[in-house]
């Protein structure tokens, strides 16, 4: 018995030593970037236009010569979509292959690594979390390209207020990433702009029915419906929602929701009123964006969607390219303080990998724009001032109504 | 050569479900209740810890800033008296009946925890969770110290099973298990004993959650959804469920075996077809374990057999050749 224990063991730790690659972080090699991103679990029907951006991202920087003559090598872990997985993922990529800096991390992962982020001066950039958690830290070692939940959910206030909703009923699933939003919407929607909320109902994923749900949000008299879901739940809130007859009732979306599926059964459905979303989307003649959708469908065959994040994964690897070249060296604590350098002004404008390498070597300063939003940041790493686009059903998928920017009046609720 | 720091921190998460894995067996594998709320038990501990401890400025209702080491024995209490609101109804139900039950309170408390956000910061969660030296040891020498802590919290609960698993009590507990007939005749209070163990697991399980999060260093619900309960699961089958050592084996290959799958290496594009593979050869281990193995790596005749064929020559009584050694026979002894 103790032999099979053993040998059991042994079999598992020599896989295991002979597959590593190295240990510390080597100034010779490739360049390692980590995706640690949830290819599996409840982020797993996104992990493959995420990683498919990523990808994108590195063949850019490889074919821009990669970065400091060397060339750059993309490491994919599944975290699961969970905190354990995160943390476990991190210490392979970190340990195992010696990544120089990492992105992918979703919101519960990203808070569980955070710590340990900063310790090991690993710069790391979030292209999927939208926690309020980092609304006040960060920007040293860890930065945020997508707007906060704070940002979305102000917006979703902005918006009920700009269409003339005085009364918003609320229909919230119980997780951080639709919890955050709503949470501020709430609040800014009724202590900012003296809204009304006639109902507030909060509900949990992979319910067997929407039915009561859908019932008391759609029946409180109120003037539109914010609905905070994920994609799964989404949908069979709006089967509930059309079968029932209450498609007369405006709704406002979170970002979510703002996918290919939930837009063919709206649109599907006769005499549906306005249904809106907002996010960070600034991508109106934008030559990044121009550059990355060509690039992105032929390497998976369908043109790039809001709610997949996939702009924000490519964005991220520019970045961290440009910043590693700016700073000269793999350097986690050089590489992060030449992130807000590359991404802020001052600086020549540039939209490629190629242009600011040519910009830097030029001796010139950059300001990298992305292909969502010039991605400036703030002291805390967050962005700045989003430009949000207001996305609207349009012939059967979403389509921008108008980029609006957040109205600076309205503040992030204590 | 990998970094032996990633495998300090692999065989860190498996002293971790090494004990749980241990204290499950005591009420599933001893007990013969089939608990599948783990999780649960697992989240009232971690939150009572985290909460106990938590920073006052974090913003939540009830944050008394304890020393950690006053935190983590009244966590390990306060799941003892969350398994005893659990397993006071509960265990009013056998076999099926109770194993849902356990996961229906399991699914409750998590649930609790979203609800009560003035309390637990609901969904957001909470982070930089309070660990024991990190200001004497930092970065990644830190993680040599949480092996340590891991691993003497796992030989803590070793030596602990493994006396109550050889004690009388331990023996009446299987031969209620067994024959609950044969033990009720003997005038064993079965369902008194069953609930005291049922609240010693929950002990257990509470004292090991702070482990569970200086490990993580985050808390948030997710973290207690019901994958945990099946990891402890499966690594007492293939440790042997009823064996002293069996939780401990079977936790230490099942992570070090699913944490060595992970590092095979891919093409990026590729990485779907490793993420599919990887639970289906931790299922192949499983399979080829009870296979070959059917009652785990350890047997709980390995564990108890040879005690009692030793109580038996110590006594002068003759060795028998029984098979499988009644629990029932045992308890009476």
């Amino acid at each position: 018995m103790k032999r099979i224990l053993v040998a059991l063991l042994a079999v598992g730790l020599l896989a295991a030593a002979c597959s590593g690659d190295s240990d510390e972080a080597a100034e010779e090699g490739p360049v390692k970037y980590g995706f640690l991103n949830g290819q599996s679990g409840d982020y797993g029907p996104w992990g493959h236009w995420a990683l498919a951006a990523a990808e994108v991202a590195v063949e850019e920087l490889n074919a821009g010569g990669g970065i400091l003559g060397r060339s750059v090598e993309l490491v994919v872990e599944d975290n699961g979509s969970t905190p354990e997985g995160a943390v476990s993922g991190f210490a392979e990529l970190t340990e195992v292959h010696g990544i120089h800096a990492l992105g992918g991390i979703e919101s519960d992962g990203m808070i569980a690594i955070f710590d340990t982020v900063h310790e090991l001066q690993i710069p790391t950039i979030c292209s999927t979390c939208g926690t309020t958690e980092l609304d006040d830290t960060g920007g040293d070692m860890v930065f945020r390209i997508i707007p906060s939940d704070t940002d979305n959910g102000i917006v979703g206030a902005q918006v009920a207020r700009d269409e003339g909703y005085s009364n918003v009923a609320m229909l919230v699933e119980l997780s951080e990433g639709t919890e955050s939003p709503a949470n501020v919407f709430k609040s800014v929607f009724t202590e900012q702009m003296g809204g009304n909320i006639t109902e507030d109902v909060r509900f949990n994923a992979g319910e067997a029915t929407y039915s009561a749900q859908v019932a008391q949000a759609f029946e409180s008299g109120a003037d539109a419906v914010y609905l905070a879901a994920g994609f799964e739940t989404g949908v069979p809130i709006l089967n509930e929602w059309q079968r029932r007859g209450y498609t007369d009732v405006p709704m406002i979306f979170t970002t979510d929701l703002l996918s290919p599926e939930i837009a063919e059964i709206v649109s599907g459905v006769e005499g549906a009123s306005a249904i809106v979303g907002a996010t960070a989307y600034d991508t109106e003649a934008n030559p990044a964006w121009d550059a990355y959708v060509p690039r992105f469908e032929a390497k998976i065959g369908d043109p790039p969607e809001i709610a997949f994040y996939d702009a924000w994964q490519y964005d991220q690897y520019i970045i961290l390219g440009l910043a590693t070249a700016k700073a000269g060296t793999t350097d986690g604590a050089a590489v992060a303080a030449a992130i807000p350098e590359i991404a802020n002004p001052p600086g020549v404008e540039v939209f490629s990998y190629a242009d600011g390498l040519a910009q830097l070597a030029a001796g010139n300063d950059i300001d990298y724009h992305g292909t969502t939003s010039n991605l400036n940041l703030n002291s805390v790493g967050n962005l700045l001032s989003p430009v949000m686009a207001v996305i609207q059903v349009e012939g059967g998928d979403w389509g921008v109504r108008e980029y609006i920017e957040l109205d600076p009046s309205l503040v992030k609720p204590s | 050569m990998t970094n032996p720091i990633f495998w300090v921190g692999v065989l860190t998460l498996a002293a971790i479900y090494a004990s749980l894995a241990m204290a499950l067996n005591v009420e599933s594998g001893w007990g013969g209740m089939w608990d599948l709320g783990i999780a649960g038990l697992l989240a009232a501990g971690s939150y009572c810890y985290v909460i106990l401890t938590a920073d006052p400025d974090l913003g939540m209702r009830f944050a008394p800033g304890l020393s950690m080491w006053v935190a983590w024995p009244l966590s390990a209490l306060f799941t003892g008296l969350v398994a005893f609101a659990i397993g006071a109804p509960a265990l009013r139900l056998r076999r099926e009946y109770f194993l849902i039950t356990t996961l229906a309170f399991a699914e409750i408390i998590r649930q609790l925890v979203v609800i009560q956000a003035d309390f637990t910061r609901g969904t957001l969660g909470i982070p930089n969770i309070n660990r024991p030296f990190d200001s004497f040891v930092t970065g990644r020498d830190y993680n040599y110290v949480l092996l340590v802590i891991a691993a003497l919290a796992a030989a803590v609960m070793y030596l602990v099973t493994r006396q109550i698993g050889s004690s009388p009590f331990g023996r009446t507990l299987r031969a209620a298990r067994d024959n609950e007939a044969v033990a009720l005749a003997l005038g064993k209070r079965v369902n008194r004993m069953r609930i005291q163990t049922f609240v010693l697991a929950g002990i257990l399980i509470g004292a090991t959650a702070p482990v569970y999060l200086f490990y993580i260093r985050a808390i948030s619900p997710q973290l207690f959804a019901p994958g945990i309960t099946f990891t402890v699961w499966t690594a007492l089958v293939i440790g042997g469920l009823g064996s002293i050592r069996g939780g401990l084996a079977g936790a230490f290959v099942l992570i070090v075996f699913t944490e060595a799958v992970g590092l095979i290496e891919v093409d990026p594009a590729h990485i779907n077809i490793l993420v599919a593979i990887e639970p289906m050869l931790v299922g192949l281990l499983l399979v080829l374990v009870l296979r070959f193995r059917p009652d785990g790596l350890f047997s709980e005749r390995d564990s108890f057999g040879s005690r009692r064929t030793q109580a038996e020559r110590a006594s002068g009584r003759a060795a028998t050749a029984s098979s499988r050694p009644t629990a029932a026979a045992q308890a009476s002894d």
